[in-house]
């Protein structure tokens, strides 16, 4: 039976391929941050503790899904979060190690590659960090394979996801009210993909022999438009909000980034409430993402994710109800 | 609901656990947001507009300015913002 290390096992892939790593065979050993009372899951912060004694044996193989996503991460948060602590698990591998490093298909940008070292390449410090543990594993170790997804969303078939990050901001927003609109290019690409078909591409590469240096599950130029994702995410929370009674939440308008920044934001900034403030501003840090039209090249392709939004959607609003249901308000900048 | 009603408290700790973004916690006066919740600056904005809807209270109540350490200070400023609306 192969031996796996597992970080990052409490997050939205980790959960993932944690079962079906259990699933297949593999002898999984866990670690999160923060295992929060879940048996079986060894406690490390890997930025900021030595590993515990435990993890110090030869693993055949090391996945390392282990990250801060925060977009909003200064540099020096994100070099620790993100790159010390891959070094951290680095350190762990033997040169018969196969290591699976979990990056991201955002650091692939207009100004890189995703091989660049400068900070100004990337979008943000988190893409920038991610390159940054790419570039230090390459020279670290001997058996890699980096996997970049692009935003990762529920199993394709019942939407089952650990976390809520990334299109579920808009969502939780939307069903809070305190998204005004979504500044983005309608027909801008939202690359998605579901968890489910990370986490088999992942298990695939752990059993290829040389290991594949490079992966990027993506769906590239099948992506959804972001004008088609926010219109299905609506329709299937409306679909679900009618199931529960609730009233159904207004689709956002799509205003262009050009035109939010010189005719909206400016003349709105001195009326707008604390709230409504700190969701535009936390809604910024989306922008990037919500006006891409270079697709990102597929190795392996995936399918449409269109679809995917449905369950994913769904399930969110079951494990949510309170949130999920909440009745929409009109959103002004006289009200919260 | 009166400010002073004893269902206050309850309510809100309700609410506190069904917003909540770590579930598996149990909700008391002393439970702290951040820490053993872990509610951020984006999940406070949720929370404040969903005790807005459970306590009907008017949407520029902006208690997310408010929302300080634990699950007591939650229920102090919902009392104060339904002793407002009652005054």
């Amino acid at each position: 039976m192969r031996s796996v290390l597992l970080t990052g096992a409490t997050g939205l892939l980790g959960v993932e391929l944690h079962e079906r790593l259990e699933s297949t065979g593999y002898e999984v050993t866990c670690v999160a941050r923060s295992p929060r009372g879940r048996p079986g899951i060894i406690p490390w912060d890997l930025s900021r503790e030595p590993p515990p004694e435990a993890l110090s044996r030869a693993w055949d193989v090391i996945v390392n899904c282990a990250a801060d996503t925060r977009w909003s991460q200064t540099a020096e948060e994100a070099f620790r979060a993100n790159v010390v602590s891959a070094m951290a698990v680095a350190a762990l591998a033997r040169p018969q190690t196969h290591f699976v490093q979990v990056s991201t298909a955002a650091i692939i940008g207009p100004r890189s590659d995703g091989t660049s070292l400068r900070q100004t390449d990337y979008r943000n410090m988190y893409e920038w960090s991610k390159a940054r543990a790419e570039s230090a594993l390459r020279q670290r170790v001997d058996l890699l394979t980096i996997v970049r997804p692009p935003l990762i969303i529920g199993r394709r078939f019942d939407g089952r996801a650990a976390r809520f990050t990334g299109l579920y901001t808009l969502l939780r927003g939307i069903t809070a009210s305190t998204v005004p609109a979504v500044v983005a290019e309608r027909d801008g690409l939202f690359d998605l993909v579901p968890v489910d078909d990370v986490a088999v591409v992942v298990t695939d590469a752990m059993c290829s022999t040389p290991p594949p240096p490079l992966l990027t599950p993506v769906c590239g130029s099948e992506a959804p438009r972001v004008g088609e994702v926010l219109e299905c995410m609506c329709s299937a929370l409306n679909e679900w909000r009618a199931e529960h009674g609730v009233l159904p939440v207004e689709v956002p308008p799509i205003i262009a980034p050009e035109s939010w920044h010189r005719f909206y934001r400016p003349f709105t900034d001195d009326l707008l409430t604390r709230r409504q403030k700190l969701t535009l501003d936390h809604l910024d840090h989306f922008l990037p993402y919500l006006k891409l039209t270079e697709p990102w090249i597929p190795n392996p392709p995936v399918a449409g994710s269109l679809d995917a939004i449905v369950p994913s959607v769904r399930y969110w609003a079951d494990a949510n109800l309170r949130l999920a249901s909440l009745a929409p308000r009109a959103w002004n900048v006289s009200t919260g | 609901m009166r400010a002073d009603s004893p269902g206050v408290a309850t309510r809100v700790l309700v609410v506190v656990g069904d917003m909540a973004p770590f579930r598996d916690v149990e909700v008391t006066p002393e439970t702290r947001l951040r820490e053993d919740l872990g509610f951020d600056s984006l999940s406070l904005l949720e929370l404040a507009a969903a005790l807005e809807d459970e306590f009907g209270l008017p949407g520029s109540a902006d208690l997310e300015d408010e929302i300080a350490d634990c699950a007591d200070d939650v229920i102090r400023i919902v009392r104060e913002k339904l002793s407002e609306a009652e005054n």
